[in-house]
Parts: structure tokens; sequence; C-alpha cells
């Protein structure tokens, strides 16, 4: 018996000591090519699973033949990403050169130092940020100066189902009628169990789509001292809007408070709902006939009601503690510009106006004038070192209310509340 | 004493289904398509389908990850058996002065939340040694399982006679030769748990496995994270990475529990 154990775990150290180092043979050989100029150098991109990932990675080999430089593109998955990207960045880890954050964290890692500032490799390649959209332009700034680039922007879009809803709602109040109109429990012969959706998960999506009912209400974020005025008269309608569609009318799914992208993505290619606001990267998903074998032909997409988008961009950046900035900087500028026409032809939307114009694109992605439509009359969210924390306090007056813990009103008193005691903290509001 | 009962079946069979469904659920969804894996009421009867098993190998170097996942597991929970059992031993024989302390201090160290170490064990490693290899991941994962195994160990040991660790002296045994012949096989369950747990944590582990490596030293617990996209959760070659990495564990585990039980039961009634 015992001979037996021994031998068998005689055997398992054979397997480790002959396994071993043939891996880490393999992770020696991309570190240590190249060491002069920029050439032959190697650089490790962070990216998100998904279209990031795979647009980046397709894009590579492609850079590598123009410049000689090899991208090594890392995948993370969504759910956690931020936290393994803080972790690298936090921990001034050297083997990280250019990381992809969404643009409201720029502010919180250019603060810290974490980003490279990119006005001396700017000025020395003679670049400038002409080219792109100009909301995406003042969404890589903090305090003037540019720490990212901007590389895939996202808004949101009112996806529908054409063959329900002909003239697709251009108010909220024409919104709200349509979703009554085709949620069961108020017309039976709805075809859909209800008229639409609403992001409630709580986390960093839920206020985003929210704001886009906020705006257009009238409602501002801050006000000109960067005072917050989320509990205006604007505030609490929006909030109460979309309380009262989940609550009282019940036009909503009940489990919407679970819902983000990729639920309410499903929600609709399941038929459950006529129409819902969605991020544009669900145009891609619906219009495959694989993915979406229900509704690839009975959808459409315009803007959001009343029109006030919501944009973000996710936007590249370069580590400071990289020791390959050179490299660095050459890749973020090539894909944001000499490469942002084959970026989006590998599944990207660029923020750059040529390249949603292009007609040879627009064929391939016909979503892209609805996209830059969208982005006239779009905002942003401001770049606060604070917003990670910010972005926390209002998601969680959206969720008390829409839980029914408090009403539109208290909850976001005490969310603006919140807010204006930590920015005073900080020392905003001193004369 | 062993009676039939139909009671017995039903009780059994309620507690069985609570806790095997969930697996149960995540391999009938790796063998549907995407449409399938959503429709309600869920389909029961259907041609099943290995496009999502295909989808992860061709996606994703799952055979490398593999290796990876059993080189680290294997690794550390040899490392942290083979420390762990020593210091059990030793906590449990000699008499240390400050044991009291020490015994407090292996417990305090599973008292934090992990997550509150991961940005310290990050830099630590990036100074000494690098992150993304898996040298590194089997000394954070053995940091991990120590704790548990000397507490088991310990306790296991503490409970032999020690009379029969004296009679293997009395015979010509040294110190070492009685421990390693009488003492562990007889504390062989405890052995046999500490494995079991000691692999399982490492199997298993995501949070430092995400922080602490790259490309090159993924385990195949971040590997499936990664089918969680921005767009979507690709819930069929998700469901297809579980299922497959479900299959080494159970079949250590059966290895593993025949002397698990065996020494449960023996000496427990005279």
């Amino acid at each position: 018996m015992r001979k037996k154990m021994m031998l068998g775990a005689l055997t398992l150290l054979l397997i480790t000591v002959g396994c071993a180092p043939a891996t880490s043979q393999t992770s020696t050989s991309s570190t240590t090519n190249g060491q002069a100029a920029t050439k032959g150098e190697t650089i490790t991109v962070v990216a998100q699973s998904g279209v990031l990932y795979n647009s980046l990675n397709k894009l590579g080999p492609d850079f590598e033949k123009e410049t000689g430089i090899k991208v090594n593109v890392q995948e993370i998955g969504r759910d956690a990403y931020l936290q393994k990207v803080s972790t690298q960045l936090l921990g001034k880890d050297e083997g990280l050169d250019v990381a992809l954050v969404l643009n409201n964290y720029v502010g919180q890692f250019a603060a810290g130092g974490q980003f490279e500032d990119l006005g001396p490799f700017m000025e020395k390649n003679g670049t400038n940020l002409e080219h792109f959209l100009p909301a995406s332009v003042q969404s890589v700034k903090y305090k003037e100066k540019t720490y990212a680039m901007p590389l895939e922007l996202s808004t949101m879009l009112l996806i529908y189902r054409k063959d329900l809803i002909p003239n697709p709602p251009k108010t909220w109040e024409e919104y709200a009628e349509l979703a009554e109109k085709f949620t069961q429990s108020k017309n039976p012969q709805s075809p859909t169990e209800f008229g639409t959706t609403f992001q409630g998960k709580r986390g960093y999506t839920q206020p985003k789509e929210w704001y886009q009912y906020f705006w257009a209400m009238g409602g501002e974020l801050f006000d000109k001292d960067t005072k917050p005025t989320l509990n205006s008269e604007a505030g609490v309608k929006a909030l109460t809007f979309v309380v009262d569609n989940f609550r009282k009318h019940k036009v909503v799914p009940p489990d919407a408070t679970t819902y983000e992208f990729p639920e309410v993505l499903s929600a609709f290619q399941n038929e459950k709902v006529a129409m819902a606001v969605e991020w544009n990267a669900a145009y891609s998903q619906l219009k495959d006939q694989t993915k979406s074998p229900k509704v690839f032909d009975k959808f459409a997409v315009t803007q959001v009601p009343d029109g006030v988008s919501f944009i973000h961009a996710w936007s590249i950046a370069i580590n400071t503690a990289s020791k390959k900035k050179e490299a660095a900087y050459k890749f973020i500028s090539w894909v944001t510009n000499e490469g942002a026409k084959r970026y989006a032809l590998a599944g990207g939307v660029p923020p750059v106006k040529s390249v949603l114009q292009d007609p040879e694109l627009i064929k391939e992605r016909p979503e892209f004038p609805y996209i830059e439509a969208a982005i006239n009359r779009a905002k942003l969210e401001p770049n606060l070192p604070e917003w990670p924390s910010i972005q926390e306090m209002i998601t969680d007056g959206i969720s008390k209310a829409l839980a029914g813990e408090k009403s539109p009103k208290d909850a976001l008193d005490e969310t603006n509340a919140s807010i204006h005691k930590l920015l005073e903290s900080r020392g905003y509001y001193k004369k | 004493m062993i009676r039939k009962n139909g009671w017995g079946y039903g009780y059994v069979s309620i507690a069985l289904i609570i806790f095997l469904f969930p697996i149960f659920w995540v391999m009938f969804t790796s063998i549907k398509t995407p449409v399938q894996a959503f429709q309600i009421p869920p389909v029961w009867m259907f041609k099943p389908t290995f496009e999502n098993y295909s989808i992860v190998f061709s996606k994703q170097p799952f055979l490398y990850y593999f290796l990876n996942s059993l080189i680290v597991t294997v690794l550390s929970t040899a490392l942290s058996l083979f420390v762990g059992t020593l210091a059990g031993y030793s906590l449990a024989r000699f008499r240390i002065r400050g044991q009291k302390w020490i015994s407090f201090a292996v417990f305090f160290t599973k008292m934090f939340p992990p997550i509150v170490l991961v940005v310290p064990f990050f830099v630590i490693f990036r100074q000494f040694g690098g992150t993304d290899n898996l040298y590194t991941l089997t000394l954070a994962y053995t940091s991990f399982n120590l704790p548990f195994v000397i507490w088991l160990m310990w306790g296991f040991l503490k409970e032999l006679p020690e009379s029969l660790e004296e009679a293997a002296s009395i015979d010509g045994a040294s110190r070492f030769g009685a421990m390693w012949r009488i003492m562990l096989p007889l504390a062989k369950p405890g052995f046999a748990v500490s494995a079991i747990f000691a692999a399982m944590n490492s199997w298993n582990e995501f949070l430092f496995a995400l922080n602490l490596t790259g490309t090159q030293a993924k385990t195949l617990p971040v590997m499936a994270a990664n089918f969680v996209t921005q767009e979507a959760i690709l819930w069929g070659p998700v469901t297809a990475t579980g299922t497959m990495l479900m299959i080494p564990l159970f079949i250590f585990t059966l290895l593993v529990q025949k002397h698990l039980v065996k020494g449960l039961t023996m000496g427990a009634v005279k």
C-alpha cells in the first residue's frame, strides 16, 4: 500500500518537474526580446474581453508590420476587469504598458499619477486631437491635460420592434404610452409581456441609463461651482418616471433590478419586451441571425426619446510605471488614428469623424449614422477623481428608490447630500 | 443494525437534488445551443451539441491553462501538506514556547477577507520574483492552504497516543521514522481531508489567480471568466469550461475518499 502511494507521489513529482520548466521558458522568452529603440519591443496591453480585446488583438499584427513593435494583448473578463487593472496600476506593475479604462476613470488615475501625461509625446510626434469628435476629446482631459486617447465610443440607442411600433417614440411621454400599450397586464392583446425595460442592476450602467431621462427633463449633475444638483425638480421627475414604470405601472419586468446590458439584450431577443434603451453594441448582436433568431429582421434603432444621449469612451492610456513608453505611445496614437478604420472593421466604434462617416464602413455598420447623430446632443460624466465614489452614491440612491425603500425625492436628497459632503471634504468649495 | 427505511431515501434524495441540481444544470446547459439555453420553459429533450466545447478549445488555449492549473494545484498542495504536517506534528509533540500565540497566529491569517491581501501580495511579488509565473501563484496558494493544514494535522496528531511513538523508538525508530511510519498512516484521514481542501482551494481559486497572472500563468477559472464579455455572457462556453473544470477534482476526491472514510470510522468504537 505504502509503496503504491510513494510511487504515485513520485510520478506526480516527475510530471510536475517535467512540466514546470517548459512553461517558465515560454514566459521568459516573451519578456527578454529587444532592448534598443522601440523596434522589436513587445508592449503589453490589457483589454476587456469582447469587442475591445477582439479588435485590438486583430490589429496587433498590422501594427507590428508597420512599426516592428509587437503587441501582447491580455484578455480579462468583464466582471473582473476593473479590479485587475486597478491592482496593476496601483501596484506600479512595470509589465503593463497600456491600459484601457472608461473615460470617467481617467481623472482618478491621472490625479493619482498612474497615467502618463501625453502632452510631451504629442508635441514630439506632432499629433493633435482634431480628428476626434469634440465630446470624446473632452472626456480624456483632466485639468486641461490629455492623459489618454479615446478609443471606443459607446452610447445608448432606443431599440424597438419595428413590426409592432411603426413610429418610435420621440419623447419620454410617448415612450411611456407605448410601454403601457405593449404590456400584457395593461393590454391583454399585447404580443410582448412587457412594454420596455430598464438596466436596473446596481452598478455603473444603471445611472448611465437614468441620466438620459434626467438630462432630457432639464436636469444637470452639477452647477457651475461643482455643487451637485441631482435632487432638482428635474431629478425627482426623472427618477419618479423610472420608478413608476417599474413599481406602479409595471411596464418593466419585475426582475429588472438584476438587468444590465446582457439581460436587457436577452429580454429583447426573446420577445419579452417591445423596446429598450440599450448600448449601441447591441446592434451587431441583434442583426446576427444566429444570435437573435427571433428578432434579427424585426428590430430597428433610433435615438433615445428626447434625444439627449449618454456617451462614454473607453480610453487608452500609458502606465507611468511602464519602461516602454515610446512604443506604448506609438501604439495608442496609431490605433486611434491611422488604425481607426481597421479598428472599426474589426468591430469597434472609434470616435473618429472620418471613420463614422465613411460610406464603405456604413455599409458594414448601418448603426454608425445613428451613433453620430446621438453624439450631437450627448453629454458625459465629469472627469472628477472622486467619480467612482460619486457613481456609487448615485446608484445607491436609484437602487433604494427602485426597491421602494425610499421615495425618489428622499433618495436623491440623500445622494445629493453625500456627494456634497464628499466634495466638500476634498476641498472643492473653499473660497 | 442496518434497516431499510423509505424515509431515509426520501431525505437523502431531497438533499442530493438541492445540491446537485445547479451542477447538473451547468452540465446540461453546456450541451445546448445558445437558443435552447434560454428557452422558457426549459427544453428537456434535444439533440446534444458539443459546439460550446469546440468554441472553448478554439477561442482559448485550454490545454495550456489546464496544465497551469494542474501544476499550481499539485505543487501547492504537496508543499502545504509537507510543511503543514511537519509544523502540525511539532506543535502536537514538542513543547514550544508561546504555543498559544502561534496557534492563534495561524488562525489569524484566515480572518481577513482575501481581497484585503490582493494589493499587498501583488506589490510583494512584483518586487521578488515577479508576477505572471507559476511559482508565484504556487507560493501564494501555499500560504493560504498552510494555516488550514497545520490546524487540521495538529488536531489529528494530538489525538494519537504518544505511547505508540515511544513503542516505535524502543524498537529503534528515529523520531522522524516514528512519525513517518507510525503516526502519519494513523493520521491518514486528516491527511486526506487536508489534501482535498488544499487541492480544492488551489484549483478553484480565482481572485489571486486573476491579479497575479497575465497571459503566461493564467489558470482555468480566470480563463472561464473571459467568456463574460463586454457585450454578452457566453453561457455556452462558460458552462462547458465549468464542466471540464469539475472533472479533475471529481476524480481526485474519488481516489482520496477511500482513505477518508476508512480512517474516520477506524477505531471509533472499541
